[in-house]
């Protein structure tokens, strides 16, 4: 597809993970899938063909195995007319001459590290340095205390997203404690899953944690946008190798769509809960069956991406998907033993007392919850089950779509014993029989804790009017001072933060100054922002104080192809009012009671107050052209005694 | 790399920028990623401010059919299909709403319009949904040949040879779904396919071959009783009474344990019945059987009841 921002300026920055991904001729870096106690996967990405060869070893200077030429699976993106070379498969959303390499190590000792370099030839193309490794999994069944990370809703390529991933990092290095492997429960890569979202907005966000920890990925609504889990093409399968022969542990289920695994004494069933039937009479809840009676592991987990319980973003009472996880496949999981159950979708953190058998709409807590207290072994106590696997004892439900994208809250699901409205993720510990799960903020907080003891024989009561949490409504938006919305999800800059306009301060222009046809070659230029008397201008308008109110900036862009933005919009520090025009049409009006240009009356008095409000353009779709566009902004100061004006807008979209 | 480099520069601006009024105001959002109420609104306005689209009310009627508003989704879609004619997948996804809100009559009436209007290589989805419509009504000859059209048409997906050879099953023809579910898991293993693949081969009498088959799963695996149940099946099969009795009254015991009277799971509820009927205890069977015939009966694979059924009836 191509982009609609045909012309971008840029200025100098250091973003997170660009510096990582794009070196040495890999286009995507290397990264581990699929890992059993014998074997992995290492998946690569080249912009041009090269002779694969991958190298492992138990330390960095010995590289003793090796997997080249036709042993690794090679894809290639191509366009249809085009016939793939035997031994050649297709890759079916990369950019066109994309190869990626699929090499897969067998015969590996279980629960060893391992080192990995990848080379073209004899030419390397992974750095020398150790960081490049892997660690196989533990045989199925044994005891080994085990960590991993679960994340969802994500994938934005934000600051939101960076700081989840640095928090978990931070606080494995300090308890010295790594990750084992890593569950994404879907929306990783907004907004339509396509290739370059999974590679800005996933694969280089996480690069340094991909490339030695496998991630366990369930499908998500957005990446259900490009990808079908009903013959497993689109980005979402090009990038992920899942086990669809029970290779992992559990039972075949044929697709990459819903499958399972082993890890130590845990077992793990990942479900596409977005475009599988969901229905206990589909495909995947026979498989759910049969898998859970056939699993004899101590632990079970599930995650996929739509909550079942929740309140976040989204309502698990209203919502059909919603529903039926929780009314057809609940009842599956529950009375084949599972212990916790995690998903995303809804862009909050909400995680559940131990609970049971709840699969009526509305959801409610009587009769449902089986331990309402908070799980903290320092708090209530932990929660207790059974040692081993029995059904229906009560399980923990986890809504970790905070990860990233912006979080909000709808109201209060009764069965949640924590609600937080913040960015961050769930770290799991196992050793034995106990369970302990964390959430961390994005500022590398422990924002909640609880835990689940496995141990000798619990006989489960149902309470009848178990805890609930308080009763909760929005917050109401105080009048006047600070209007606007929130800015999409991922946004491409057109008119960059101080980019030059031309401007008139100090007389009126023509009516039609706002006009595409109005030229303003005789204008002056400058920087964005316009003012005084704040301290916080570019353009200092040192005679407006007293003299003028109104100040008129101009400036172009281009669009290659109108139809395809999503949104378009201002963010924009301003004091005390303005009117935007595109391509002559008002398009946002805040502050400005009646009229417009010297006749602008009513202005409403706002202080800048150095924050940044975000404006979207109010039908845009009828005056955005493709190829040049203009846009116009005049900006009031309340009256002539006014002690500053600041006018500072950029221009972002989305497509 | 542009995209790139775009991405670097919105990253640079996020940080380097203080968007607190944003960050404290975020209670509207004009943009996907919301709740499908939201998503109605903001396609309400941009529908308002386009004019209709036949992508646009697709979408819109996406969110309709999260919220189980299906008039809405249906009248959205036929509005799409008036733009966009031709459109197979819109064909699709009406048809599909139009199953899920019962309407049989109408699912056909698009399925067939669609038939008209595809390519012979998109028929095979069509065809699928149009032997489903007639499954529901009963016609199960008709509907298997739809399944086999289709099939010969296209790559079948895995949940199709299950249609298939339920559809089979249905018409009496166990052992040729049994030589298909065999020849779908040879070259995609898939254990609701094997599971589905031994059913049918005791089914067509193929006793022995179905044990050997399925004697993996009685030996391992938490919780047996399904296996131990279609183990007793063959059993009886080949006149093995005691075997079959203490397989039965195992499965019995651990079903007894995994139900939760509270809170039925009808696939267990239908595995009891089973076993009461192979130990003979039809009045026990027909207990769990009428339970399943009530509201439970959507939660139940069709193959597996029409299974219990007629071995209820031949137990007579």
């Amino acid at each position: 597809m191509k982009s609609a921002v045909f012309l971008v300026s840029l200025f100098a920055c250091s973003a997170f993970g660009a510096e990582r991904h794009a070196t040495n001729g890999f286009s995507r870096a290397p990264y581990v899938q699929l890992a059993t106690h014998e074997s992995i996967f290492v998946v690569w990405r080249t912009e041009r063909k090269c002779e694969p060869v991958l190298r492992v070893g138990s330390s960095p200077q010995k590289l003793d195995r090796e997997v080249r030429g036709a042993d690794i699976l090679t894809r290639q993106a191509t366009t249809n007319k085009v016939k793939l070379p035997p031994g050649v498969f297709k890759l079916h959303s990369a950019p066109e001459g994309t190869y990626q390499y699929e090499a897969k190590i067998t015969g590996l000792r279980p629960d060893t590290q391992y080192y990995y370099a990848v080379f073209d030839g004899d030419k390397r193309l992974t750095g020398r340095d150790p960081s490049f490794h892997f660690r196989t999994h533990p045989v199925p069944g044994t005891h080994r205390p085990m960590r991993f990370w679960v994340v969802g809703d994500s994938g934005t390529g934000r600051e939101h997203q960076s700081g989840v991933h640095s928090a978990m990092t931070d606080w494995t290095k300090r308890e010295n404690r790594p990750l084992d492997f890593y569950l994404h429960v879907g929306d990783m890569a907004y907004s339509r899953g396509r290739d370059v979202e999974f590679q800005t907005r996933f694969f280089e966000m996480y690069e340094p944690t991909l490339r030695n920890v496998v991630c366990w990925a369930s499908m998500g609504n957005h990446e259900g946008a490009t990808s079908k889990g009903t013959n497993g093409v689109g980005p979402y399968y090009d990038a992920y190798i899942c086990p669809t022969r029970g290779e992992a542990g559990g039972l075949a289920s044929g697709l990459e769509a819903f499958y399972s695994f082993d890890y130590g004494r845990a077992h793990f069933i990942c479900l596409d809960s977005h475009d599988l039937d969901r229905r206990p009479t589909g495909m995947m809840a026979q498989w759910l069956k049969a898998d859970l009676e056939y699993t004899q592991q101590d632990w079970i987990f599930a995650y996929f991406h739509h909550p079942p319980y929740t309140k976040g973003s989204h309502d698990s009472d209203r919502e059909k998907q919603l529903i039926e996880m929780r009314t057809h496949i609940m009842p599956i999981l529950e009375s084949g033993g599972v212990d916790v159950v995690l998903t995303g979708h809804s862009h909050i953190y909400e995680r559940s007392m131990l609970m049971d058998g709840a699969y009526a709409t509305p959801t409610v807590a009587e009769n449902v919850i089986l331990d309402d207290g908070d799980g903290d072994p320092k708090g209530d106590g932990p929660y207790r089950k059974s040692a081993g696997i029995h059904p229906n004892e009560g399980a923990v439900q986890i809504v970790a779509g905070h990860g990233g994208t912006t979080v909000r809250r709808k109201g209060t699901m009764p069965v949640m014993k924590k609600i937080i409205v913040e960015h961050g993720s769930v770290l799991i510990d196992i050793d034995g029989d106990t369970l302990t799960g964390i959430m961390l903020n994005k500022y590398g907080e422990r924002r909640d804790l609880f835990s689940i003891v496995k141990r000798g024989q619990v006989t489960p009561a149902r309470l009848a009017t178990p805890w609930q949490p308080p009763k909760w409504a929005p917050e109401k938006k105080p009048d006047g001072d600070d209007p606007g919305t929130e800015p999409p999800e991922d946004f491409y800059i057109v008119i960059e933060k101080h980019a030059k306009w031309h401007y008139l301060a100090g007389e009126h222009p023509g009516t039609n100054w706002m006009k595409p046809e109005y030229s303003v070659n005789n204008w002056p230029e400058g920087e964005a922002g316009f003012g005084f008397g704040d301290n916080d201008d570019r353009t200092v308008l040192s005679n407006m104080n007293s003299n003028y109110t109104t100040v008129y900036i101009r400036r172009n862009f281009e669009v290659e192809q109108a139809d395809t933005v999503a949104e378009i919009g201002l963010i924009v520090s301003y004091d005390d009012a303005f009117i935007a025009y595109l391509n002559g049409k008002e398009v946002v009006r805040t502050g400005v009671g009646i009229g417009s240009g010297r006749n602008a009356k009513n202005i409403k008095r706002h202080n800048a107050g150095g924050r940044y409000n975000y404006f979207a353009f109010k039908d845009f779709e009828k005056h955005l052209r493709d190829g040049v566009n203009v846009i116009a902004i005049e900006g009031h100061n309340k009256d002539l005694e006014s002690s500053d004006f600041t006018l500072d807008p950029y221009l972002i979209l989305e497509d | 790399m542009r995209r790139l480099l775009q991405k670097e520069t919105n990253m640079a601006n996020s940080r380097s920028l203080q968007i607190c009024a944003i960050a404290l105001f975020a209670s509207v959002s004009v943009i996907a990623h919301d709740s499908p109420e939201h998503e109605i609104e903001a396609l309400n306005n941009k529908i308002a401010a386009t004019g209709a689209t036949a992508e646009l009310l697709a979408r819109r009627a996406t969110e309709w059919r999260a919220l189980g508003k299906y008039d809405q989704a249906s009248q959205d879609l036929q509005k799409a299909l008036l733009i966009k004619s031709n459109s197979i997948p819109l064909i699709l996804e009406y048809a599909s709403v139009e199953m899920e809100r019962g309407g049989v009559c109408a699912a056909t009436g698009v399925i067939e319009y669609g038939l008209t209007r595809a390519q012979e290589t998109e028929k095979a989805p069509l065809q699928m949904m149009m032997a489903e419509v007639l499954e529901r009504t009963g016609v199960h000859d008709k509907a298997l040949a739809e399944c086999e059209k289709a099939m010969a048409g296209a790559e079948p997906q895995l949940e199709w040879h299950l249609t298939r050879a339920r559809l089979m099953c249905r018409l009496g023809r166990h052992a040729q779904a049994a030589t298909t579910l065999q020849a779908a898991y040879e070259k995609t293993p898939n254990v609701v396919l094997e599971i589905e693949w031994i059913e049918a081969m005791i089914d067509a009498g193929q006793y022995g071959k179905a044990l050997e088959r399925l004697v993996k799963y009685t030996e391992r695996g938490r919780w047996r009783s399904a296996w131990l149940i279609r183990r007793a099946r063959a059993e009886l099969g080949l006149n093995r009474p005691a075997a079959a009795q203490a397989g039965l009254t195992a499965a019995l015991a651990e079903l007894e344990h995994r139900i939760n009277p509270a809170k039925l799971d009808t696939t267990l509820l239908a595995d009891r019945a089973m076993a009461h009927l192979l130990r003979g205890d039809r009045d026990a069977a027909a207990k769990d059987l009428d339970r399943i015939r009530g509201p439970l009966k959507a939660h139940l694979p069709g193959s597996t009841l029409a299974r219990l059924e007629r071995l209820f009836r031949d137990s007579l």
